[in-house]
């Protein structure tokens, strides 16, 4: 297949990607410099974590905080039904989890949170400045409110976008929350190729 | 100087018990004088609690059949130290969540808790909450009446 004919065909994954991916952020529907780049943090494990680690894997990344009772369940939850989705396919994906709250996520916090999904994902965190720079690296959000009245404390306002990066670490596509399983599951395909044979350039 | 818990403390320790019921007596029961409420609940739920997690949320269904607007003002449970009510919001692409005052029920009508929106948060959950578990919690409303709710814990993992 030439390189021509590869590039439309990217091409027309990528619409087929924006149209199924519905609402949009600004940042991925204008064609600005692609967010992203390689980063460190440590994993749940306590592990140093270098996001060039997963070359050849699909990346889903999203922001949150353990706190959060809601939105990062239920991220979590709907990524494992996807894992489930992808049968087989499932090995080709990893998902980072990436704390907005470093002061309250230690290791061992995410760990709780992720062991309880059957899903293959890493909770990160790291300094607050370490993760700030993730953060502005994949033109993601966040603000800490103070809620004196509230047992919480503060509560973490975060950015609630899905990163989808390719096998060589480009952000690929963009989900909002509200995205279904199965839009999800179909932007991760288009990245991953047939089923029986793995996209060109993929290595494992 | 000693006051009145002084001598029971003080008090021989048989009794010690009856004077704390007699002191209870003279307190008007709690939820005594409250009318049945207006206000019901269905279809509540917990969100599951792996060990090693202090929060979770409560959704349900709050219904109103009375001609006059009602709101839950607080509520408490026997699993958690703390249940507030609180709200998630969008804001662009984030989400947002705050502790709200109260959640009103309208005259006639109803509202949902449910994920992404209004919802009841734990904190200091004391034990872990499995699945097909049932959680007592109480919901005080404006008026002063009280529902006692029994929530479904649900798992959180995608069904087989
Ligand atoms: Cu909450």
């Amino acid at each position: 297949m030439s390189a021509a004919s590869t590039g439309w065909r990217r091409a027309a994954r990528w619409v087929s990607a924006i149209a199924l991916g519905g609402v949009l952020s600004a940042a991925c529907a204008a064609p600005a410099p692609a967010p992203g780049g390689d980063f460190t943090l440590t994993d749940h494990h306590g592990e140093p974590f270098h996001l060039a680690s997963t070359r050849g894997k699909v990346v889903v990344i999203f922001f949150g905080y353990s706190m959060c009772p809601d939105v990062c369940p239920t991220t979590l939850s709907k990524l494992a039904s996807v894992a489930r989705r992808l049968g087989d396919q499932r090995d080709l994906v990893k998902t980072l989890y990436i704390s907005v709250d470093p002061e309250r996520d230690t290791p061992e916090v995410l760990k709780a949170d992720l062991e309880y999904f059957p899903l293959d994902a890493l909770g990160l965190t790291g300094t607050r400045e370490e993760v700030d720079r993730v953060v502005a690296q994949f033109g993601a959000e966040y603000r800490i409110v103070p809620t004196p009245e509230s047992a919480g404390r503060y509560a973490v306002t975060h950015t609630t976008t899905l990163y989808v990066l390719d096998q060589g670490g480009r952000v690929r596509l963009t989900f909002p929350y509200e995205a279904t399983t199965d839009e999800i599951v179909t932007g991760i395909r288009s990245l991953l190729g047939p089923a029986d044979a793995p996209e060109e350039g993929t290595r494992r | 100087m000693t006051n009145f818990l002084d001598r029971i403390r003080s008090a021989p320790t048989g009794l010690a018990p009856l004077a704390l019921l007699a002191l209870l007596s003279i307190a008007p029961a709690p939820g005594l004088g409250a009318q049945a409420s207006a206000v019901s609940v269905t279809n509540a739920w917990v969100r599951e609690v792996p060990a090693g997690r202090k929060t979770t949320a409560v959704f349900l269904v709050l219904e109103n059949s009375g001609p006059t607007e009602r709101a839950v003002v607080s509520g408490s449970t026997v699993v958690a130290d703390t249940l507030e009510l609180h709200e998630m919001k969008r804001e662009g692409g984030m989400m947002a969540m705050s502790p709200v005052q109260r959640i009103a029920v309208p005259a006639k009508g109803s509202v949902e808790l449910r994920p992404g929106g209004l919802h009841l948060m734990l904190f200091g959950v004391r034990q872990p909450l499995a699945a097909g578990d049932t959680v007592p919690l109480r919901l005080v409303l404006d008026d002063g009446s009280r529902i006692e709710v029994r929530a479904e814990v649900r798992s959180m993992r995608p069904m087989p």
